[in-house]
This record gives C-alpha cells, structure tokens and sequence, in this order.
C-alpha cells in the first residue's frame, strides 16, 4: 500500500490532478467574481452602473440635441457627410466622434447631424420626448407616443404615470430644476449629473459658448465620465477647474426624489422657456446598446450563479490535494527518512527569490499584454471578457506552467522543512545562523571549562588581576602628569612581564626536551624542576613521577624475564652433572656388556635418552633466552645465499638418509642481509631439521630465496610435504612444546619452530608457518643490507 | 706413562673419566676442589690437567689463572656444564687449550686429551722437518712436497678435491674464502649451480680433521661469508 501510495506514478498524477482542480477553480473563479467585481450585488441590470450611465449619456445627447433644435439647427438629410454615413454604419465608435470631431459647445452642423442620427435610430431602446412649455414644441423618438399609447392608452397618461413602470427612466424639469429617476443607479442618476443636461436645455448655445467653465464645472464632477472625454476636454480648456457658482442661479431649491417608486405626478408650473424631459429604456425593442450590456450583465450572472458551486468544490478539492500532496511530499517506500532530489540543495534562498520572481511574472505579463495588445484596464477585459473568449485556452496554459512551476519551487521547500535541512540548504543558515550556533556553543564549552578549572586558574586570575591594577596604576599617574613615576612603572612591569614569560617559555623547552627522550624509551631521564615557575614545576613533577613508575615497571619486567633465564640457565646446570654421570657410566656399562643380547639393547636405549635430554635442555635455554631477548646479537652484512649453501650442505646427508631431494632456488646474485650470522644459521638449520623429522620419504623438499619488491626483506621459503596429516593451525605448530605429530617419542622437543621465530624477530625479521593441505611452508624474512 | 690431572667435584665424574683414561693407559690423578688440584700440581708433575669450571674452594678458571701464572705450561682442558660461547672464550683465554661441555661423550674426551698431549710432547721437534712447502696449524700440519696431512701426528686421508681445497684454506690462514671462491679457485672454473657442493665437501674434510665435526678447532665456517681455517688456542 505504502508502495503505491509513495510511487512516483501516483505522485505524478496527483500533482497534475491538482493542477487542473486549481486551474478549474480559478477558471470557474474568474468567471464567478466577474459578476460581483463589474456589477456588484444588484438585482436588476438597470441597477448596474454600467447601464445607468449609458442612459445618462444618451439624456444627455438628447438635451444636446434638443438644445440645437431650439437654436434653429434643421434636419437637411442631403448634407448629411460621409463620416456620419460611417458613424451610422457603426465603423467609427461614438467615443471617437465626440471626442474628435466637433465640440459641442461651438455650435456646428457636424455635431448636430450626429446626435440627430444618434437619437432618430429606428428602431430603438431608447425613448426620449422633450417639451418646451413655452411654445408647446415638442422632441420625440419616433416611436415614443405609439409606444406610449400601447402602454397607457394616451400619452398624457403615459407621461403623468406610465412612465414610472418602466425600468429605467428620467424626468426632467428645467423650470424648477426638479428631477425625477427610477429603476437606475442612483450614484449615477443624480442630481449634479443630470445638472449640465438640464443647462443645455436651458440655455441657447450662443451663451453656453462664451461661458464655457460654467458648464465645465458639471461636466467634471462626473467621476463616470468617459475617459476619452476627460482627455478632450482638458486639452481644450486646459487644467483648471476651480469650481464656479452658477452665475444667477435658480437652483435655490432644487430636490432631488429619486428612486420614488409612487410619486406624486409633477404638476408642471413651467415658466415661459422651460422644458421637460420625459426619457426611459424601452425593453428590447432591437439590438442596441443596451440590449448588448444588458445581455453581458446578464451572462455574467448567469456565470456567476452556475460557476459558484464549481468553484467552491474545486478548490476544496484542490486545498484537499494541496494538502495530502505535502504529507506524501519527499516519501519514498524504498527510503527512510526524506528523499531529496538535487535540486533541493540548491540554496533556499535562490528558491525563494525565483518563487517570488514566479509570483510577479502574471503581474507583469498581465500588465504588458492588457497595455500593448488590447489597451484596456482589467474592468474593461472583465466587461468584454466573452470578446477575448478564443485567448482562454492560452490563459490555461500559462496557469498551468506557472502552477507547475510554482510547484516544483514551493515542495521542494517542504521537503527540506521536513528532512531538517533548510538551515543547511540557505545561505542564511549555513553561513550565518549554524556557524554562530556553533560559535556560541564553542564560547560555553570553553566557559564551562574555565569555571570547572577556575579553582586552579586562581593564581593566573591573580596574575593577570595584579598586572591590570599594576597597568591601572601607571595610566592613572600619568593622567595625575606623574610622568616619570608611570614610566618606571611602567617599564618595571613589561620587565616582570619578559622575564615570567622568558621563563615560562625556558620551563616549556625543558619539559619538552625531557618529554621526547622520555617517549623515545630514555627512561632514566628526569625533568629538572629546580627554579621552574610552580605551576610548570607541580607539571613536571608529575611527568618525572610517571616515568618513575614506569622505569621501575621496566626493570622490574626486564629483571624478572632475565632471573627467569637465569633460573633455566642454572637448573640446566644443575640438570647437566647428574646427567653427564648418567652417560658416562652408560657407556661404561655398554663397555663392561656383550654386544649383543636384550641387556645391551636397553643400554643403548638409555644411551640414546640420556642424549635426547641433553639436547632438550639445549633447546629449552635457547629457547628462552630467545624469547626473552637476553641473547646477544651482532648483525653484519652477508650473503643470505652463500649461509644458505652451507646450512643446506651440512644437511644433504640427513636429507638423504630421508630420502628427500632437495630443489633449490637460489638467485644468482648475492642477496646482502643485515643479520646475525651464526643466529640465521640456526634458524635455518632448525627448519631444515625440521623437514628432515617430518616430510615424508621420497618427496621433494623446495628451498627458495625471494626478494619481495618493496619490503627490504629477503625471503626464504622451505616447503615441504608432511609425512603425516597436519591437523594443527599454523599458529598452535609455533607455540612451545607442539609438534607436527602428538606422540613424544619423536626426537623433537617442540621448540625448534618456537626458536626460529623468536630468534627470526629479535633480529628484525619474521618467520611463519603456512598449511595447505600436506604442503607445509616454513617461510623466514631477513631484512636486506641498505 | 703421562700423569693426567682430573678435577671435578662430582667424585662419579671423576670415577668415570679415570676408568676411561687409564684404559688408553694413562695414570690419574684425582681432585675434588681447586685447593686440591692446586696441591696435587705442587706434589705430582701432571703432564696434562682436565679442569671443572665450577668447583668449591677455588675454581676452574681461577686455578687455571694460578697455574699458568705458576709457570705450568701443561694443556689444561676445561669440562664444564656451561655452554655459552662466552664462558668458552673466558676459559681459552685465560689459558686453557681446550674445551669440553658436560655432557661428553667419552671418547670425544678421549680424543682431545690425546691430541691435547701429542701437540704438548712433540711440541719443537716439528719445525725441523718443515720444508717451504709444509703448513703447520695447531696439530694440523700439510706438507706439500708429499702431498701429506696429519692431524695430532695422526695421518688424514683426503680426495684430491678436499686436500686442495683444504691447502687453499690453509694457504691463506685465518682469510675467508666463499664458497664461489672456493669453487672456481679448486674446480678453476665459475660456479654456477655450484650450490652445496663446497659444503659437502667442507663437510667430509672437517669429518677427517676434527674430533667434534659439529664444534670445529680448525676449519671454521663464518656464516653467509664462507670457510677459514684458524687455530683456537
């Protein structure tokens, strides 16, 4: 189970399951939050801001136009030019036609012929009808009174009534200043808005030319302005704005109803030049303006309502895997502990920053494409989003790389948390925070140790105390001007100073010297302690009780191993005299015998014996004198092959008397060896009688002298085949007393071996037995002459 | 009838080795301690004295000292329980002409008493006869012109090879020669897979010319340089 879990398959599909749960939500996100961001939490696309402030404009493009009907402007539909023509054929925007072909405050036929299309599209939402009270002229939409009949059956009960069920809607008395609105946003449908459409209506255009600030001063109150409108008129009248009165104003009292759902109807008391503006919103009559706003609000809605679920589901999904894929983050089922990959050691630090670097690539790039691709403000790509309906599968891509990514960055992070090792992986802490964690670590160990030793660093507190009371001292008669005290005093201390550490150091060399001859086996050697400063006195005086013990030690091991080769000496001494009887009268007896019969026959074997115990006591003092380095050795320089040709030669007999042929393998050079003459040939002489006991009859005995590279030893091997099985260990065939063959009838004593190889080390060589099968090896190494 | 001196404190040793001398026909004269042997000198003439080393009331090597410092010019031969070769060399330095360890065979002992004598008795009689072409060694005398060898006045039979090796030896007493040199010197040729048969050879020549072939007087190997011949005494 751990296995899959931990696999890299399952890692790798729960990584991109997380991707695309994460692209969905902020897919179905975006699209969610569209709604709310634009058109906030209204309940009717009226409400939206967005379409108030298309109505408001087109009120506002009918007081203009109605403006420049009063001021004697005719519809000639013959000069209507060709860049109307465009306009109406929708190939120019609007916002492009106001802002650059005429301006509305000079009066001319261009703006005039414009808003008179604008407003006589047939057919159209938007239904406006203007009166002036004084001369009963009317303005309408061409539309408006079969429109008005069909709703309220006249269009003066329309206009009293009817008018306010409809969803947005505006009335206007330029008399009283009184204004009226419904089913609109009323940050937009307010008084101060609709002021500068009620002065146009009021005032011929001849006026509103010369006193342009006064309607400037409406104009940019308006923070729904358009952008492009704003930019028109400032370079036309420049910055200022500084706000004016309006010069004989009638707006003493002004009020506002707005939202009034039941009004009283306006009883209009117009004086002469008054007009009233009766304007709504028709519900899809055509496709216009506000029909398209009004389906986008509405698909936002609707996105809005079908997303939220998704949305939310996604992401909890998402916050889900979020989480399990940062338990299973760095497990492995064949590791314990946590896998890290290589990348995980690069510094945190680089991580970090490429994260955040990650982080601000959306920013940017949002940035750069929204500015130079499709010159528009997030609200606005959020207003048109549907327009840009063929980028989205772009837009996935990215989120997925920059989730990946992201990714890859943010758990590599993780595992490092986990395994412990993100000190050790930033910069920060492994060049900062581990070394001074370190550093105070190593000053508490040390003050730790300065308090356990504080009793013994008392005197050195006490030096160090005095010298600094000393130095004080002098600092302070030389800021009294008692120069010349200060400066004996001063030169006073820096002498004791020199000459404390002249003899510290002094002590040191002394110890130091004694100390290398003590390591170097010069036991006798003491360390003079007279006139040493006390603490390196109570120092030495410890070492030279050391080496005390220890000479004595010596002696005493070195004193025991010579008594005891003192005491065999003696007993074989002792053991000698009797002995030494016991074969003469032997001989004598053999003498006194006949040479035959059963009498003679145990004569001899006592004869033989008698021998064999001599050589046994021979044996035994060798052996121990070898073995307890009392023997005396001269090493000179030989030739190991001229000593092996007469240690072989003294034994061809006895090897022949075995039946054994002996193969040499000498090479033809001289080998010089640094060694005790009469001490190899013994060494030598005791394997080769070795082989003479034990090899087997009729078999081959190899002798052969090696020089192995780089050893500076010679080696001599003998190998032969054993007579009978070998069943000991090359090391139990070398300890004393142990033969090839249990019975102790043979004629070795067992130490023959035993012998050679403490003879071999004593003169600085070695000498070992190797067992395979019935091939037995003797092999003895000689150090070489330099 | 040589009157011989035997001193030991083991009074069966001393039994032991009168039985044996008087049987080669030699008269004996027992001692138990070095105060005894001294007397025994000042009383008797022994023409020959055989010495234990570690004996009560004065020893072996002290007696000896005294003997000589006495004037006694007769072989003293040492028998002795230790073996070291530094109480061997103490003891042939100090004056005596040879020396024998415990245990002996007895007619070993035999042998060096005999030899011991016969160097002692004929001592300056032998320069007369010496030609340009005779060697003398201690008891070992070659005499070229006849082709000759004695030892103690007994005559040698060696092999063509062994006596020109033996006279290349004594030729050129007290040098070492190697065995490669031996070889190509005897055989006038290099050796080569010469091997061991200059020390068989050396072998069968000391087992003709020495009483102990295992501890020999004259012909002496220096081991891993070669063979000389070299008088102890």
């Amino acid at each position: 189970m751990k296995r899959i879990i931990y696999s890299g398959i399952t890692k790798t599909v729960l990584a991109f399951t997380l991707i695309f749960c994460c692209c969905v939500a902020v897919h179905y996100g975006f699209l969610t939050l569209r709604a709310p961001i634009l058109y906030g939490s209204t309940d009717t696309v009226y409400e939206t801001r967005q379409y108030s402030e298309l109505f408001s404009k087109y009120v506002e493009r009918t007081a203009v136009y109605v403006r420049y009907r009063e001021d004697g402007y005719e519809l000639s539909s013959l000069d209507i030019d060709s860049e109307l023509a465009l306009l109406l054929n929708g190939e120019v925007t609007d916002d492009d036609l106001e802002g650059s072909l005429f301006n509305v405050y000079e009066p001319n036929e261009t703006a005039f012929y414009y808003y008179h299309a604008k407003l006589n599209e047939e057919p159209t939402n938007y239904q406006y009808y203007v009166e002036n009270t004084e001369n009963g002229k009317v303005y309408a939409s061409a539309d408006f009174e079969r429109y008005a009949i069909e709703k309220s059956g006249s269009l003066e009960a329309f206009l009293s009534s009817g008018i306010i069920n409809e969803n947005i809607y505006i009335i206007l008395n330029t008399g009283n200043n009184r204004t009226m609105t419904g089913g609109g946003n009323s940050n937009v449908l307010n008084r101060s808005n609709l002021l500068w459409s009620m002065d146009f209506l009021r005032r011929p255009l001849s006026e509103m030319a010369e006193d342009l600030h006064y309607d400037y001063n409406y104009h940019i109150s308006d923070d729904s302005a358009h952008t492009n409108d704003m930019n028109h008129l400032e370079s036309i009248f420049g910055p200022e704005d500084t706000p004016r009165t309006t010069p004989g104003s009638k707006s003493g009292e002004i009020q506002i109803e707005k939202n009034e759902m039941k009004v009283e109807p306006i009883t209009p008391e117009p004086p002469n030049g008054t007009y009233l503006l009766y304007a709504f919103v028709a519900n899809n009559l055509v496709a216009d303006d506000f029909t398209v706003l009004s389906e986008n609000i509405s698909s936002a809605k609707n996105d809005f309502n079908n997303g939220l679920q998704i949305t939310v589901f996604y992401a909890l999904f998402s916050i889900f895997l979020f989480i399990f894929c940062n338990i299973l983050s760095g497990k492995k089922s064949t590791e314990k502990g946590i896998h890290l990959h290589f990348y995980d050691r690069i510094f945190v630090e680089f991580i970090i920053a490429a994260l955040l670097a990650w982080f601000t690539i959306p920013f940017f790039s949002w940035h750069i494409v929204s500015k130079r691709y499709w010159e528009t403000s997030v609200t606005q790509f959020l207003t048109d989003y549907p327009k840009y309906s063929q980028w989205v599968p772009f837009f996935h891509g990215c989120l997925v790389l920059f989730l990946l990514v992201s990714g890859i960055l943010y758990f590599s992070l993780i595992r490092r948390i986990k395994a412990k090792n993100i000190l050790h992986s930033s910069v920060l802490g492994r060049f900062i925070i581990l070394p001074l964690g370190k550093l105070f670590r190593y000053i508490g160990k040390n003050l730790k140790e300065v308090y356990h030793f504080l009793p013994s660093l008392g005197k050195t507190f006490l030096y160090l105390g005095g010298g600094i009371i000393w130095f004080g001292i002098s600092i302070a008669l030389f800021l009294l001007d008692l120069t010349i005290p200060a400066l004996i005093l001063l030169i006073l201390g820096a002498f004791l100073c020199a000459i404390i550490c002249l003899r510290n150091m002094l002590d040191r060399a002394r110890i130091s010297e004694s100390t290398a001859q003590m390591s170097e086996g010069n036991l006798s050697i003491r360390i003079p302690t007279q006139s040493m400063l006390p603490s390196n006195k109570n120092l030495s005086e410890n070492i030279n009780q050391i080496c005390n013990g220890l000479h004595s030690a010596v002696e005493e091991q070195t004193k025991s191993e010579r008594m005891k080769t003192e005491l065999i000496t003696n007993v074989s001494h002792d053991i000698k005299t009797p002995l030494t009887s016991i074969i003469n009268y032997i001989e004598l007896i053999k003498n006194e015998l006949p040479q035959e019969g059963a009498v003679a026959e145990y004569a001899e074997i006592l004869s033989q014996k008698s021998w064999r115990l001599k050589s046994l006591i021979d044996d035994l003092v060798e052996a121990s004198k070898a073995a307890s380095g009392t023997m005396k050795l001269e090493p000179i320089r030989f030739n190991a092959v001229e000593l092996l040709r007469q240690a072989v030669g003294d034994f061809e007999e006895h090897l022949t008397e075995q039946n054994l042929i002996l193969c040499m393998e000498l090479p033809d050079t001289p080998v010089n060896v640094l060694a005790d003459g009469a001490c190899t040939h013994r060494i030598i002489e005791n394997m080769l009688s070795n082989v003479c006991k034990y090899a087997l009859s009729g078999t081959r005995v190899f002798v052969s002298l090696d020089l192995p590279e780089n050893t500076g030893l010679a080696l001599l091997t003998v190998k032969n085949t054993s007579a009978s099985i070998l069943t000991k260990t090359p090391e139990e065939l070398l300890t004393r007393f142990s033969r090839g063959n249990d019975d102790r009838s043979g004629e070795g004593s067992g130490l023959g071996l035993s012998i050679a190889e403490s003879l071999a080390e004593l003169q600085g060589g070695n000498f070992y037995v190797e067992i395979d099968g019935d091939l037995f090896k003797a092999k003895l190494t000689i150090p070489l002459a330099k | 009838m040589y009157q011989i001196l035997v001193c030991d404190d083991d009074k069966e040793i001393v039994e032991a080795i009168r039985i044996y001398l008087s049987g080669e026909g030699y008269q004996v004269i027992a001692a138990y301690n070095g105060r005894e042997a001294l007397e025994a000198v000042h009383k008797e003439t022994p023409h020959l004295a055989i010495l234990d080393i570690m004996m009560p009331e004065m020893d072996g090597l002290r007696l000896t000292g005294k003997l000589r410092e006495e004037g006694y010019a007769f072989p003293i031969l040492f028998l002795s329980a230790k073996t070291e070769d530094t109480d061997k060399i103490l003891g042939l330095n100090i004056g005596a002409d040879d020396y024998i360890t415990k245990p002996f065979r007895p007619l070993e002992l035999v042998a060096r008493v005999k030899s011991a004598l016969r160097r002692y008795t004929t001592f300056g009689s032998l320069p007369e006869e010496e030609t340009a072409q005779c060697y003398t060694i201690g008891g070992l005398i070659i005499n070229d012109d006849t082709k000759e060898v004695t030892v103690d006045g007994e005559p040698v039979r060696l092999t063509p090879t062994e006596y020109s090796m033996l006279l290349l030896l004594v030729q050129n007493k007290g040098k070492v020669f190697s065995t490669e040199q031996i070889f190509s010197a005897v055989w006038n040729e290099p050796s080569y897979g010469a091997d061991n048969i200059v020390a068989v050879h050396i072998r069968h020549i000391r087992e003709k010319i020495e009483i102990n072939p295992r501890e020999p007087r004259y012909l002496k190997v220096v081991w891993g340089l070669g063979y000389k011949i070299d008088w102890q005494g």
